[in-house]
């Protein structure tokens, strides 16, 4: 069983959610964050790209992807894909975290990706990623418990 | 071996080079409108279909052949394809993406916003035709091109 979690960049709100969901953090740490592995880390050029997280305390892979706005897409374009290969459509869980941003999040994200601003642009991500903490952490919990 | 047709929504371009390569539909004139219609897939994926790989059939060589959209994220699409196959250790050796959006002119494009988008099928699904037909030989083309390059590599 695979879960990836998924956001624009892949590299945030994402992160955040896997790094939940593996015990990496408990509540909301902007230091801790910037620590976590691919947290702002994952290359523009390669989104779409899966990347390993660690396992769960039920031996599910937990992986993180940048979907940009296309996350539905993947979702389905990956289902198809395991059922061809017969890996059965139940293995995959993907989580799509691009409706947990908010305006602080995405002014941060182009701080930092459009104009380079990483110090100011954390600053703002940081807000953004703390408005929706709590919801991420619900949905987290949510997964954790799942089947 | 497995092919992909990629187009936008997996209902026009890529079901038309997909029909040529399974030989539903002739190499050697422009169909009508009617053999275009009643292939399967044509102009009737909706928006929630699409990312869906399709099974179009096996050609005479037990290649499968699929048709699939991707929007306009093709490469971040195909990326996400391989690279979760890697990670569960298949070997992605065997698998061709074939790109038919750059076969698409202007009378495909506006039919199939029509048609798909707006839900005007009466309007939109004869322009797609139109438009197809008028570049027919280049998918053609693109198929013949493609089977010949797997030819080769399959080859021992």
């Amino acid at each position: 069983m695979r879960i990836i979690y998924s956001c624009y960049f892949g590299s945030y709100l994402a992160v955040v959610a896997a790094s939940l969901h593996l015990g990496l953090i408990k509540g909301f740490d902007p230091n801790s964050f910037l620590e976590l592995p691919y947290f702002g880390k994952l290359p523009e050029s390669e989104l779409g790209r899966i990347y390993y997280v660690g396992k769960d305390n039920l031996g599910r892979e937990i992986y993180v992807m940048g979907s940009r706005k296309v996350g539905e897409v993947i979702e389905r374009a990956l289902k198809g894909i395991a059922s061809i290969y017969n890996m059965g459509e139940e293995s995959l869980i993907f989580i799509n975290l691009l409706p947990y941003g908010n305006a602080f999040y995405s002014i941060g994200c182009f701080l930092i990706h459009r104009l380079n601003l990483k110090t100011l642009g954390t600053l703002f991500l940081m807000m953004g990623i703390k408005k929706s903490f709590e919801k991420i952490k619900r949905l987290v919990d949510k997964v954790k418990k799942s089947p | 071996m497995k092919i992909f047709y990629c187009c936008y929504g997996s209902a026009h371009s890529s079901v038309v080079a997909a029909s040529i390569h399974l030989g539903l539909l002739p190499k050697d004139r422009v169909p009508k409108y009617q053999e275009f219609e009643r292939l399967p897939y044509y102009d009737k994926t909706n928006s929630l279909e699409i990312g869906t790989p399709f099974f179009m059939g096996r050609d005479e060589r037990e290649m499968e052949v699929y048709i699939i959209g991707m929007m306009n994220q093709r490469e971040l699409i195909k990326r996400a394809i391989i690279s979760f196959l890697e990670q569960s250790k298949v070997d992605t050796k065997d698998i061709i993406f074939v790109d038919t959006l750059p076969l698409v002119n202007l009378k495909t494009k506006i039919g199939g916003i029509l048609s798909r988008r707006i839900g005007l099928v009466t309007l939109g699904r004869p322009l797609t035709i139109r438009g197809i037909q008028e570049r027919y030989f280049e998918f053609v083309k693109l198929v013949e091109n493609v089977k010949q390059a797997v030819t080769s590599s399959v080859k021992p």
